[in-house]
């Protein structure tokens, strides 16, 4: 295309490489293992002013009130359409979904990705609003059932060398049995780091005088001076039954 | 071909040896991780909210690799920067041998996302400035928790094996993983636990919806077209036949939507005031 460009407008080109992603495709035993500790772990307590600003920003995005997940997501076999996660790329196959380069990652080893709660369901993703939860209680709550999930899946990989062989089975002779990766970086390509550099020198000022002093304040939240949660006088006496 | 399948057989992965451990002490180990990570909420909490703080692009992670890193190398662990070439990756490495339990998770957020946070609504803490839109902020400190605990466990149970975590440095651009991968960096790992915040508890396999992606920067290098009007019509035609009627009249004062210019000899004029021999092309404006 670049090249027909080329030819129409009379120019020369040059080209670099900025990033790349397989679709990524993710190990069953593993998963499997992991799943079990998801049971065992299960979600963590929110509390009433977690819901509260669940609901509250729910009702921002005019998405449905359903305050945060109570129920674990079940493991389902792959290409079937899953709940909202708040996070992309774990659904029906390589249709449309964002792309991560854990892709490539997961044809090299056996790989899964773990999704703990600790974001509002009914997001955009990437976007201001995906960011609300993500210094408050719900986050923290969802780092420690998420830390344990993944601690105990450590566990059972150190104990249970039956389960890295089946890891790989599955890895060699059904994920790449017919698929084998080959890397979309040329020879050449070097990571793109200069990237981003100018918009940093903008704000990382600005910025740095904001940065989170633990030694000073217990929160993020209370450093800010904001009261958690922050929502909107209609929003205040949200309750679990909130309808759409 | 005999040959060939015993060097496959050789090289599938050799069982680690470790104390066989009976479920009821199974169950307590994992019963004991969860107690520990339970009693370092507060770590996880100062993590999650100074990552959160620092809220930098792909590529420029330097205060969360700082920080990170420094957090692990206190804890014992081996850490090694500038991978891949890219000054904001690192790996930390604790333990030895088989297995090898790879922890990773992205680190990068997202171009004119701040945010408060706790505030249901659009409420900037700087104006245009780059924030965790996308909860990149609490993956690493999530597993730092996870690694902590486990190192315990296995010091204490005397377990082999080797933990290692890197961050999933400028994810938002797909930057970094395939050279990771390129570098060596999981030659010899046996799984990667990767985590990714979301809004549930959960993991699925098999293939998912990401679409494979290339981001290619293309630089062309020419004339450009001065104005408003997209590129030259057919340049080297025109310039070949010379016909292009950039006699042609147009009314005064006609640089208006709907209007046509000539290249004429490297400026841009009205139509009417290009010689046949002189117009390169016209462009017709939009």
């Amino acid at each position: 295309m670049a090249k027909a460009a080329s030819l129409m407008t009379d120019t020369t080109f040059t080209s670099r490489l900025l990033g790349s992603a397989w679709p990524g495709h993710f190990n069953r035993p593993t998963a499997e293992a992991m799943y079990e500790n998801i049971k065992k772990v299960g979600l963590p307590q929110w509390s009433e002013e977690d819901q509260i600003l669940a609901k509250a920003l729910q009702r921002e995005l005019k998405v449905p009130v359903k305050g945060l997940v109570t129920k674990i997501q079940e493991l389902r076999p792959p290409r079937v359409q899953q709940e909202d996660t708040g996070g992309e790329g774990q659904n029906v196959g390589p249709t449309g979904g964002g792309s991560d380069d854990i892709g490539d990652v997961s044809w090299n080893v056996p790989t899964v990705t773990l999704r703990f709660p600790s974001n509002i369901p009914g997001g955009p993703g990437h976007n201001w609003a995906n960011g609300i939860a993500m210094a408050t209680p719900i986050a923290h709550k969802g780092v420690i059932a998420g830390a344990k999930v993944q601690a105990m899946t450590m566990l059972d990989i150190l104990l249970h060398p039956e389960l890295v062989e089946k890891a790989w089975d599955y890895f060699r002779n059904i994920q790449t049995k017919d698929v084998k990766y080959t890397s979309f970086l040329r020879p050449d390509d070097k990571p793109a780091i200069w990237l981003n550099k100018k918009t940093m020198d903008e704000y990382r000022p600005r910025m740095k005088t904001m940065y989170y002093d633990p030694s000073k304040y217990s929160t993020y939240l209370e450093q800010l001076g904001i009261k958690y949660p922050t929502v909107k006088t209609a929003d205040t006496g949200g309750s679990a039954d909130s309808k759409p | 071909m005999r040959k060939l399948s015993l060097a496959v057989l050789i090289c599938l992965p050799v069982a680690f040896a470790q104390p066989k451990v009976a479920p009821d002490k199974e169950n307590a180990m994992k019963a004991d991780l969860a107690g520990q990570i339970d009693a370092m909420k507060k770590q996880a909490q100062v993590m999650v909210d100074s990552v959160f703080s620092f809220g930098e692009l792909g590529f420029q992670e330097f205060e969360t690799s700082k920080y990170l890193t420094g957090i692990l190398e206190n804890e014992g662990f081996k850490i090694e920067r500038g991978i891949a070439g890219i000054p904001t990756a690192w790996v930390a490495s604790w333990g030895v041998g088989k297995p090898v339990v790879s922890l990773g998770s992205d680190i990068d957020d997202i171009p004119q996302a701040s945010q408060k946070p706790g505030v249901a609504w659009h409420d900037p803490l700087i104006e245009g400035a780059p924030g965790h839109g996308e909860g990149h902020n609490s993956g690493v400190p999530l597993n730092i928790i996870a690694a902590l605990a486990v190192k315990k466990v296995m010091e204490r149970e005397h377990l082999k094996g080797t933990i290692r975590l890197w961050p999933g440095v400028a994810e938002e651009l797909v930057g970094t993983k395939a050279y990771y991968v390129r570098a060596g960096l999981f030659k010899d790992v046996d799984i990667v636990l990767f985590t990714h915040v979301g809004s549930n508890l959960g993991v699925s396999w098999g293939p998912t919806t990401s679409n494979g992606l290339v981001s290619i920067e293309y630089m062309f290098k020419g004339e450009s077209a001065p104005r408003r009007g997209s590129a030259m019509a057919r340049p080297k035609r025109a310039r070949r036949r010379g016909t292009h009627g950039c006699g042609l009249e147009l009314p005064p004062r006609t640089y208006a939507p709907g209007a046509a210019l000539a290249l004429c000899d490297h400026e841009w004029r009205r139509p009417a005031q290009c010689s046949a021999s002189d117009c390169i092309g016209l462009v017709l404006l939009p």
